[in-house]
């Protein structure tokens, strides 16, 4: 092996996460060239040192504050979704055959306007500064209870969910739930990072009913 | 060469899910069982980005009532602890883009004595560092840029997995791998190539 192959699995081997055959070749390269071999006992004697520290010890009252800290902090937060399937299933029913599509605001300030309003298809058009989190608000009208409702909202390329603080990976969700007569607001939080439009689609499908709102997001600088 | 340190083993999940329940409805004593074997664990990964122990407590303790606050957003689609781990790194990372955090990075830089000191420990036989040395190369760490720090620290003083990581970090196994790479080499050379340096 030549020496920019073996800098390559230097830290593998010194690590464990490479052994057999190829971890014996590093090592035969190594007890024959002093360059490769004080890089592979370096790194051995890092790694060895990072394993053998161990766990710090908590310090006196660590517990005792966190307690504190956590009494004080209240109740976690509901995420978007929770409180979503709280909302519907506590509702009671009926659904229009129009859908409405809505309200909004932002969590982080900012201006927001609502565009256009519309019927099933609706539209609805937000604008929310980049790197904003927007706190939109689908909202799906009905005319009585229809029970066993798959819900599904997706976001294009380019938005993302936000839930916990924390962007999340998933771009659909989808969950069951009911349409209680009258308004039923499903809030979204969402993020863009870069200006543009972006249309977030929700589909609202259950016996007799296939209903589709859109809403689109523009996101400015 | 010692392996990693294995992680304890997960708690059963009709546990888990009970805590985790009792906790959203704000149940703190049902949190703290949650997190309880997790404490210690968050305490010495605050440690490894701050390298101060005063430092360490505040930042894991405002990580652990972030998780608490955040528990609504855990959906079971991953372990327990790769979630809260995503939850306390986003805390940290949080922390190192203050201006304060900024500010701390650029303090106390290891001495060739505590470098020098290092040295002898990472040859000796003891099984676990010793305070004293600990602390040392936890400032050692800090030097390293943090996205390596990260993952070298949840890697070889977590002992996690590359999975796991890549869960936590949500990048990829293979960014994992040439981070770990990145941040050993470079912590190598906080310890070896600086003392070289002010070597005569």
């Amino acid at each position: 092996m030549k020496c920019a192959d073996v800098r390559e699995l230097l830290t593998d081997v010194a690590g464990g996460e490479l052994d057999g055959a190829r971890a014996d070749e590093v090592r035969a390269h190594a007890t024959t060239c002093a360059t490769c071999g004080r890089e592979l006992e370096e790194l051995e004697a890092t790694v060895g040192l990072l394993r053998r520290a161990g766990s710090e010890p908590l310090p006196d009252g660590f517990s005792l504050s966190l307690h504190q800290a956590l009494v004080a902090a209240g109740p976690p937060q509901r995420s978007w979704l929770d409180a979503v399937r709280a909302a519907i299933a506590l509702r009671p029913v009926t659904f229009a055959a129009s859908a409405a599509a809505l309200a909004a605001m932002l969590a982080t300030g900012g201006t927001l306007a609502l565009l256009h309003r519309a019927h099933a298809p609706s539209v609805a058009s937000y604008k929310v500064p980049e790197s904003k989190v927007a706190l939109v608000k689908i909202d799906f009208v009905a005319e009585k209870t229809i029970e066993d409702v798959a819900f599904e909202i997706t976001l294009p390329d380019g938005l993302r969910f936000v839930g916990g603080g924390s962007e999340l990976a998933e771009r659909t969700f989808r969950f069951q739930g009911r349409l209680a007569a009258g308004s039923n607001p499903i809030p979204i939080a969402v993020k863009g990072p870069r200006a543009g439009r972006y249309k977030v689609i929700a589909h609202a499908i259950g016996p007799a009913l296939d209903v589709t709102q859109e809403v689109v997001l523009e996101v400015t600088t | 060469m010692q392996p990693p340190k294995p992680m304890p083993p997960p708690m059963p999940a009709h546990e888990l899910a009970g805590l985790v329940e009792r906790a959203r409805e704000g149940d703190v004593v049902a949190f703290e069982k949650l997190i309880g074997k997790y404490q210690s664990k968050v305490y010495t990964f605050a440690f490894a980005f701050t390298g101060s122990p005063d430092l360490a407590q505040d930042l894991a303790q405002e990580a652990l009532v972030k998780v608490y606050r955040s528990l609504g957003s855990f959906r079971f689609q991953s372990a327990f602890s790769t979630w809260l781990y995503s939850i306390v790194k986003n805390a940290y990372l949080d922390a190192v883009k203050s201006r304060a955090g900024r500010e701390r990075a650029l303090e106390e830089p290891l001495t060739e004595r505590e470098v020098a000191a290092l040295h002898d420990v990472a040859t000796a036989e003891e099984r676990l560092l010793a305070k004293e040395s600990r602390h040392t190369l936890m400032r050692a760490l800090r030097q390293v840029p943090v996205a390596y720090r990260t993952v070298v620290a949840l890697a070889d003083v977590q002992g996690l997995g590359y999975e796991e990581i890549a869960g936590a970090l949500g990048v990829p196994v293979g960014t994992v791998k040439s981070r770990l790479k990145r941040g050993r080499d470079a912590l190598k050379d906080v310890l070896f190539r600086q003392r070289g340096k002010e070597e005569p």
